[in-house]
């Protein structure tokens, strides 16, 4: 038994089309450790996405085992696999997916509300502290529609910590975001990795890859390289 | 249950509810307006029931009324008052009188009645609201006629006018009140009643018996019948219904206004589910429209069951507003509605009465059923899984069937394809949507054609049933020859003289009992030109006819006979000598339809003349050369002026032509016309906000797609015009359904009410409230669509392609 935190093996993905099945990943197997910053690129259609989903418990294998922090995420129902986000965790979604009705601050509360884990009493404080880092600590009572697409996403990217999971998965977690903002938030990825936490990150961007501890390179449902970088 | 939330969830669910003020208060205002309906409806008629329990069960109702000739003595009542299957017997006094309230008024009837001892009444207790209980020459009014205390009135009794004055007013729940268009009674001392009528007996028995049932009852009017004949008495019904036996726990107009009642409940319940399908269609919008949050709460750690509970959280604070505005509201009609029918009925209403059951069917309404309705869009949101709920997002498929047949037409203008296409996409929401707009206008074209069906039954009918249109009743029999002297009054056209009689009818093949229908027949000349009933089956009287009978259709019912059975009729003897003056079989040959004569007869007046051995007559009817309603009244003056030297005594009534008759039948319903009316247009306002609703959650759902149109260059205008093109289509779609059902519905609707109100109801299909709907669902649709057209235009481009 090996001591990954993230294991897959030999998931398959299989779509219906029509008349026809296409599959859409084929036969991944890999395995990320507790504290690995991981990248994983492709082209668009590459099957980044529906692989983020496997992970995440989105949606489920059509063969092979996806095992995320010592689940195996097939075996858990639907309300199962919601507890098991509230701690095991974080998602950055690419459409920030904020709730509209709440502020940013009640956005980021929300999964601490939702596990119970984090005190309530420090609830507000460290709504506050995870705002501060992303940079919006004068926007706490902002609605989500009045602020930019780049500022929605660095309040997704402060909830996606909000009960301080073990992993976070972020989905072009940097890429609606100008340049300086991007490189603020990749700092604070680097910071939650120096941290003990393990990331996973699908992007398009090789540039931003590159600076991640290991490249998961797919192409048309199959991985096509493994490497370590930056090392 | 709020308890259950976080803090974030709780913000979340008010700014659902605050955040769409709109869709919220079409939402609260549906149900509102359905626990409205519910509550002033049940509540009103609970508080009618009530009323009439605290009123009427006081006065001691009898369970025996019955009618006796001679008048019944003093030792006749006192025998009977020992008679162990009687609770308790008491004498009435009665006679038919005409009074007026000054010279210059036409004399009308009225009964005059006495007890022996107003303090002592054991039975159909009189309760005096003014003066003091009659002695000497003293003189009582019912309540309600315009007649005060100290006022004066002449009476005509008999041969003799007398002067009089009122001194007390009493109140009678046992009669038909004023406001019901009965005639009012008098009430004086024995001795005066016996100084003016010249009889000193009791012309009408009443009893009671002890722990009422409806078979000890007639066993006990059975043996009582028995020992009255046995004492030489002739014995007739002596209620105004022409029954014997009473429920004395029901007053006489109980029946029909429950019927009424049961109907406008219906109708209120239609109401209610017409609500109820917008909470479907707003609930089932607002989880289709937040399916990616969903999708997203669950990604972050929400259960099934948190959204569940947020989902009906929402809907329980729709209910809970809808609750509290719609208890007080009801409460306050229902109170309204309940004083202004009980005052018409001749009770004294209570100040307020707040009932708990309509309250509960509120409860009911606004908390239970708005949940259960929700829940089906609620299971479904809360079983979405993440991947479905996350990747539904985007510009709608469309492209189904409706698109792909509207592909064909390519003729059609881009715009109203587009409408068109828009209008059917969601054949959910389509389907519950008509059925909330079709509903409101299929209850309107019936609650319309119900109108037509009364009015021209009560109405135009009964024009065409009597071409003559004065009617005169003699108190006396009179012959032929004299009452068609009146045939040479100028103006009169034509005189036919009818025989009156009341009669007991049962199946020729069945044994006589105390519970045999009463017949009042009418001995008319064969074949008659005054009057002309719509024949349900079968034919009228012919030249010819012998032992023919024509029935009413209420009474073939009662009696349950067909066309070509034979009944017997016992006409009762009135010298009393024998106790029927005939006894026949005769066959029935036609059953007729006529709202106003329920327990009526037609046979061949010469057979009646031989049947009873009397060629007299107490009916005359007087076509009128001028049809006018005051030369109608005139004539019927003239012809009472030329009657009542010769000794005939006529019965002027208040209704005195036919005109004026179906005028007062017409009064009597005026009330549930009204109230149908009122109900339709309520069930027409939940049919708008329906639409508003399902067009203003197709807007919301679509408005990516029209931030897509506009800025591929969709003006506004064309925007609008689509949106209103989509809400026409909608309510003319709604009106045709609404027009295939009303046929068949309003005719179902129009039987219920006749027999509810045990009229012949003919069936009058309104072509004007087909033509007021269709104006009202195109207004409606348009009114419905501008405010979600409005909604779309103002949101910028860039709002509309940012929407999720």
């Amino acid at each position: 038994m090996s001591n990954a935190l993230i294991e897959l093996r030999d998931v398959t993905k299989s779509f219906p089309v029509g008349d026809t099945t296409v599959q859409v990943l084929k036969n991944i197997s890999f395995t990320v450790h507790p504290g690995e910053f991981v990248a994983i690129v492709g082209q668009s259609g590459s099957g980044k996405s529906t692989l983020l989903n496997m992970l995440t418990g989105v949606d489920r294998p059509t063969s092979g085992q996806v095992l995320v922090a010592g689940q195996q995420l097939d075996t858990l129902s639907e309300d199962e696999l919601a507890i098991w986000r509230r701690t095991a965790i974080g998602i950055i979604f690419q459409f920030f997916n904020l709730v509209p009705g709440l502020t940013l601050a009640q956005n980021v509360r929300l999964p601490m509300d939702l596990a119970e884990m984090v005190p309530r009493a420090a609830r507000t404080g460290r709504v506050q502290t995870l705002l501060e880092q992303v940079g919006l600590a004068d926007r706490l009572d902002w609605m989500p529609a009045r602020i930019s697409g780049g500022d929605q996403q660095r309040a997704a990217i402060a909830r996606a910590n909000a009960n301080d999971p073990p992993i976070i998965f972020g989905d072009e977690a940097t890429g609606r975001q100008d340049p300086r903002s991007a490189l603020v938030c990749f700092d604070l990825f680097q910071q939650w990795v120096a941290t003990g936490k393990t990331f996973l990150l699908v992007t398009h961007s090789r540039e931003l890859a590159l600076k991640t501890q290991r490249v998961i390179d797919l192409a048309d449902g199959a991985i096509i390289s493994d490497r370590r970088v930056n090392v | 249950m709020f308890a259950v939330f976080s803090s974030a969830l709780r913000y979340k669910i008010w700014f659902d509810i605050w955040g769409a003020k709109q869709r919220t208060i079409q939402a609260i205002l549906t149900i509102t307006i359905g626990a409205f309906v519910i509550g002033t409806i049940f509540g009103g008629w609970g508080g009618i029931a009530e009323d009439t329990r605290t009123n009427f069960a006081p006065t001691q109702p009898p369970s025996i009324n019955l009618r006796v000739t001679p008048p019944a003595t003093d030792a006749l009542i006192d025998r009977l008052n020992r008679d162990p299957q009687l609770a308790a017997v008491e004498g009435l006094m009665v006679a038919s009188i005409k009074w007026r309230p000054n010279a210059t008024t036409p004399w009308q009837p009225a009964t005059l009645q006495a007890r022996d001892d107003y303090s002592a009444q054991k039975l159909s207790l009189l309760r005096l609201e003014q003066g003091q209980w009659p002695q000497g020459r003293q003189f009582a009014i019912e309540r309600g006629f315009p007649i005060g205390v100290n006022d004066q009135v002449e009476f005509a009794i008999a041969s003799h006018t007398t002067q009089a004055r009122v001194t007390a007013i009493f109140y009678n729940l046992g009669q038909p009140s004023a406001g019901l268009g009965g005639d009012p009674t008098f009430y004086t001392s024995r001795a005066q009643f016996a100084q003016l009528t010249g009889q000193d007996g009791f012309a009408q028995i009443l009893a009671s018996v002890p722990n009422y049932s409806a078979a000890r009852a007639e066993a006990a009017t059975d043996q009582l019948q028995a020992t009255l004949r046995r004492y030489g008495f002739d014995v007739q019904p002596g209620s105004f219904d022409g029954t014997k036996v009473v429920n004395p726990n029901r007053a006489f107009f109980q029946d029909p206004i429950e019927s009424v009642g049961l109907i406008l409940q219906s109708i209120g319940v239609i109401a209610v589910i017409l609500g109820l399908l917008l909470v479907y269609n707003t609930i089932m919008a607002i989880v289709a429209q937040q399916t990616a949050q969903i999708g997203e709460l669950k990604a972050i750690g929400a259960t099934s069951r948190q959204i569940l509970l947020v989902y009906y959280a929402i809907v329980f604070v729709y209910g809970l507003v809808a609750l509290l505005i719609s208890v007080p509201l009801g409460v306050i009609a229902a109170n309204g509605l309940r004083r202004m029918l009980v005052s018409t009925l001749g009770l004294k209403p209570a100040e307020w009465i707040v009932l708990p059951t309509p309250i509960l069917y509120q409860v009911l309404i606004c908390l239970v059923a708005p949940l259960l309705v929700a829940t089906i869009p609620v299971l479904r949101g809360a079983r979405i899984t993440v991947r479905e709920a996350i990747s539904s997002y985007g510009l709608s498929g469309g492209g189904g069937w409706i698109d792909r047949m509207l592909a064909r037409f390519s003729q059609l203008p881009r715009v109203v394809s587009l409408a068109l296409s828009n209008a059917f996409r969601n054949l959910g929401r389509v389907v519950t949507t008509q059925l909330a707009l079709a509903g409101a206008g299929l209850t309107f074209m019936t609650v319309m054609s119900a109108r037509a069906s009364l009015i021209y039954t009560l109405g135009g009918m009964l024009l065409q049933a009597y071409p003559y249109q004065i009617q005169l009743n003699l108190a006396e029999q009179a012959s032929l020859p004299r009452v068609e002297q009146a045939s040479q009054i100028a103006g009169v056209r034509a005189v036919e003289g009818w025989r009156q009689q009341n009669a007991t009818i049962r199946r020729a093949d069945a044994e006589e009992q105390i519970t045999d229908a009463v017949a009042n027949l009418s001995g008319v000349p064969v074949p008659t030109a005054s009057y002309q009933p719509v024949i349900l089956r079968g034919r009228m009287l012919q030249a010819g006819d012998t032992h023919a009978i024509v029935l009413h259709e209420w009474l073939a019912r009662d009696v349950g006979v067909q066309v070509g059975d034979w009944v017997t009729i016992s006409i009762p003897d009135p010298s009393a000598s024998r106790r029927w003056v005939s006894q026949q079989r005769w066959q029935l040959v036609g059953i007729l339809l006529d709202a106003t004569m329920r327990g009526g007869a037609l046979v061949p007046r010469e057979t009646l003349f031989a049947e009873t051995g009397q060629r007299a007559v107490n009916r005359v009817q007087i076509e009128s050369v001028d049809g006018s309603a005051e030369g109608t009244a005139a004539l019927a003056a003239q012809v009472a002026a030329l009657y009542e030297p010769q000794g005939l005594d006529v019965q002027i009534g208040r209704q005195i032509t036919v005109e004026q008759r179906s005028q007062s039948q017409l009064n009597n319903l005026a009330v549930v016309i009204t109230l149908l009316i009122l109900v339709a247009v309520i069930v027409a306002i939940v049919g708008a906000i329906s639409l508003n609703g399902a067009l203003s959650i197709s807007v919301l759902e679509r408005r990516r797609e029209i931030g897509v149109l506009r800025a591929i260059g969709a003006t506004p205008g064309s925007i609008r015009t689509q949106l209103v093109i989509e809400g026409l289509m909608m309510g003319l779609a709604s009106w045709l359904i609404a027009l295939v059902f009303s046929y068949p519905i309003g005719f179902m609707t129009v039987q219920l009410i006749g027999a509810s109100l045990r009229i012949s109801v003919i069936f009058q299909f309104a072509w004007l409230g087909v033509w007021i709907w269709l104006v009202l669902a195109t207004l409606i649709a348009i009114i419905a669509s501008l405010s979600p057209a409005q909604q779309a235009i103002r949101t910028s481009v860039q709002e509309s392609l940012a929407y999720e």
